[in-house]
């Protein structure tokens, strides 16, 4: 017998619906065409509902900035010797960094990406990591502040190339 | 790409971010899907999965204490799954090869980059439904690598314009 078929499986616990695998129906068998409605339509209804939330998201955004602004003066605050703090740090940018695009702040998405990315990259910050990583909160805080939707254009150019400039400058560094 | 009414699907989204949660489930509304269940974490929806037998499950990465891709492993596995075979889709901002192939190699059924685009979500729902017309869903094999590297790429052009 075969070490798979010797697997016992979990009993469901009481109470469970059971799920039998003989029974179920295939997803292809319990949808159906939608003949008078293309999908392009259906999109069109997501992203109207996505719009909605909109003002929702907003209002958390600087929230959620200043709960990023507290992480960094934390980590500032030990130089050499925060690697809990980075960790906490790395969390929280990457949490803003998932909604922004899906709402239109693409920039605060990937200026989230490039901190995200030096973070993944960096177990403890001493002041020149320190330094960069200011930068990077500084250039979400213009965005939010001044409200730059989608990639922001000419600003939202020359934060990234400031940001991408300094990370090899401290890259060429260490 | 065809339209389709979702409205008889259950679908589970694990997702610990309030607005990732909002996103996913007025999408999912949009798109006929009514029959939604939400949990905060792997280990909430390992727990409620015994209790609300999903068609699909929509997975976040990072989350505490037990993370998406502990939940692929778990769900995957046949001595504490309650449902070995249900698909997988895994949301999440690491788009790194190594992370990629890591949710593949966990049993991840399609993968789907952040930020959300509502057309990505939509083609990867579809393409869930279009396969299984012969049976569930199976996750995808690590012998079949290029086929699942197409949706990966598919990922990558989803993301929000």
């Amino acid at each position: 017998m075969s070490a798979a078929a010797n697997k016992r499986r979990r009993p469901a616990p009481r109470g469970v619906i059971t799920d039998d695998p003989a029974q179920r129906v295939p997803l292809a068998a319990r949808v159906r065409v939608l003949p008078d409605l293309d999908a392009a339509a259906v999109i069109a209804r997501a992203e109207e509902a996505i719009l909605a939330l909109k003002d929702d998201y907003r209002t958390t955004l600087g929230a959620s900035y200043a709960e990023l602004t507290a992480l960094y003066r934390a980590a500032a605050a030990r130089p050499g010797e925060n690697a809990t703090e980075l960790r906490s740090l790395y969390a929280h940018a990457f949490d803003m960094k998932g909604p922004g695009g899906t709402f239109g702040y693409a920039l605060i998405s990937r200026i989230g990406d490039l901190l995200c990315a030096f973070l993944s990259r960096t177990a403890v910050a001493g002041r020149r990591e320190l330094a960069l990583i200011g930068l990077h909160v500084d250039a979400l805080a213009t965005v939010i502040r001044d409200g730059i939707e989608g990639d922001g254009g000419e600003i939202g150019r020359v934060l990234l190339v400031s940001l991408e400039q300094a990370a090899a400058k401290l890259r060429a560094r260490r | 790409m065809k339209a389709y009414d979702l409205s008889q699907l259950r679908v589970t989204i694990v997702e610990d971010d309030r607005q990732m949660r909002a996103i996913l489930a007025a999408c999912l509304n949009a798109f006929g899907v009514t029959d939604i269940q939400v949990c905060a974490d792997g280990k909430e929806a390992l727990g409620r999965l015994w209790l609300f037998p999903t068609d699909i499950v929509l997975t976040d990465w990072e989350m505490k204490p037990m993370s998406g891709i502990e939940l692929v492993h778990a769900l995957r596995d046949e001595t504490t799954s309650p449902r070995p075979d249900v698909p997988i889709i895994m949301i999440t901002g690491h788009t790194q090869a190594e992370k990629v192939l890591e949710a593949r190699d966990s049993g991840v059924t399609l993968f789907l980059a952040k930020p959300i685009a509502p057309h990505a979500l939509y083609a990867r729902l579809v393409h869930l439904v279009e396969q299984s017309g012969d049976g569930p869903e199976r996750p995808a094999q690590s012998s079949a690598p290029r086929s699942w590297l197409a949706h990966i790429a598919g990922a990558a052009s989803g993301r929000a314009r």
